[in-house]
């Protein structure tokens, strides 16, 4: 899948390439709005959700997701159907790290939106529980290296499997492997200083 | 490769296992659902806006410039972002800076693609302006290119610089001569033609013009948007700017 081209070196105006095939005419798949529909469907939570753990706000999680979508329904016809969930995690990460770097201003409290979240549905207590949870989980993550936070992620919240994962991350499966066994080791050791700390956690 | 247990099943009553399930047990709104569908050009059903709707899955933009509905002038500028999107219709020119360092192995790979104007769910009203256009393009993955073994192979007919110019001469002229309506239906058969587009700029600068006088200026100031974040010193820029600040400009 490498070409050995850095994206800054790729030609700045240019569409992607196509997909070729050996007979050297480009490959393209099937492109129908349904494709698109059910995709946008089955995978907008968790890119969402991958979105809102590599560090985004839930606006910007919001406006990054939409912007994987239009992305993939842009290059529906590249993308293998086997592979559209890896294309999209790719993306999401890309969109993610972006908006990490391009981060505006604006600040928002999420409060007032939280009540619009499917999870609102428990009871307020549940909420606060799980918005606490989340929060203690956004913290460890933060404590990570990116690079160890997204194989973790992946693997414990959205469940991929490893050999997806290196497809996503487009690295060997021993490397993925590795930094699951580091990512697990770092998350439990700080679950672990969280549960001596004395009282409630923040 | 044998995948370890997961946390969640190991730790079922720990924190860890709590902590992990709060993660995976959040979720975007609906409303973020159904403007995705709409912003990726697949709307049509979820927006449910009658004619404005069918004009929407029928890909015209004069049909919805017909309706006339409130909700047509948001939706004309969504329907049109989201054809934008699956017609690849915006060419980029800014550079997409992706961290190569990420990893300490190799990073995937990004290509640049048009810009995305996603639709902010939950601060904009439903009836002033669309948004606007993202201001850089978005980086995007490298698309898995391993084909099925029984995959169709179709050669794409990328559109010549012959065939741009005089799509983008007709819309002008159509322009020129007060039809809006038909300078835009022109430019939206324009975007549907297949590959990359060469004069995407000066389809944007039509289509913004061709905005603007047909009285649609919230959508005009969406394409003058997108035109300045593509290419904020271009030759285009300035006519750009005059559009957005013509109006009520919301940012």
């Amino acid at each position: 899948m490498h070409t050995g081209v850095s994206p800054i070196e790729r030609p700045q105006t240019s569409e992607p390439p196509l997909p070729v095939a050996s007979s050297g005419e480009r490959v393209r798949f099937p492109a129908a709005p349904a494709r698109l529909e059910e995709l946008v469907r089955r995978e907008l939570t968790p890119v969402w959700r991958l979105l809102r753990r590599v560090g985004l706000s839930e606006a910007e999680a919001d406006d990054a997701a939409q912007q994987v979508f239009i992305v993939a329904a842009r290059r529906l016809a590249e993308i293998d159907p086997a592979r559209q969930r890896a294309f999209l995690f790719s993306t999401a990460l890309h969109v993610g790290r972006r908006a990490h770097r391009t981060r505006s201003r604006r600040r928002e409290d999420d409060d007032d939106a939280l009540v619009s979240r499917r999870d609102s549905v428990p009871g307020l207590d549940e909420l606060l529980d799980q918005k606490r949870a989340r929060a203690l989980l956004d913290e460890l993550l933060a404590a990570m290296s990116e690079d160890l936070r997204v194989v973790f992620v992946l693997y414990e919240i959205e469940e991929l499997t490893m050999a997806e994962i290196a497809q996503v991350l487009e690295l060997p499966p021993g490397t993925v492997a590795s930094r699951l066994r580091r990512a697990r080791a770092e998350f439990q050791s700080g679950v672990a200083r969280i549960e001596k700390t004395p009282g409630e956690p923040r | 490769m044998t995948d370890p247990e997961r946390l969640l099943d190991t730790d079922g009553g720990g924190l860890s296992a709590a902590l992990l399930r709060a993660g995976r047990a959040e979720g975007p709104s609906d409303k973020l659902l159904a403007d995705t569908l709409v912003a990726a050009g697949i709307g049509a059903a979820v927006v449910g806006a009658g004619a404005a709707a069918t004009a929407l899955g029928a890909g015209s933009s004069s049909a919805l410039l017909k309706a006339g509905s409130t909700t047509s002038l948001t939706t004309l500028a969504i329907k049109w972002l989201g054809i934008g999107a699956v017609g690849g219709v915006v060419t980029v020119s800014a550079a997409v800076g992706v961290e190569k360092s990420m990893h300490s192995a190799p990073a995937p790979q990004v290509t640049a693609a048009a810009p995305a104007a996603s639709i902010d769910t939950r601060s904009r009203p439903p009836q002033p302006a669309p948004g606007p256009a993202h201001s850089e393009p978005e980086p995007v993955a490298s698309a898995p290119i391993t084909p099925p073994p029984s995959a169709p192979a179709v050669k794409p007919t990328a559109p010549s610089i012959a065939e741009e110019t005089r799509a983008i001469d007709q819309a002008r002229r159509e322009l020129a001569s007060g039809n809006a309506s038909a300078a835009l239906a022109t430019l939206d058969a324009y975007d549907r033609l297949p590959g990359p587009h060469r004069l995407q700029p000066e389809a944007l600068l039509v289509r913004m013009d061709a905005l603007a006088k047909s009285g649609n200026a919230a959508a005009a100031r969406v394409v003058a948007k997108s035109l300045l974040d593509q290419s904020p010193n271009g030759p285009h820029a300035a006519r750009a700017r005059q559009v957005l600040g013509s109006g009520d400009q919301k940012e």
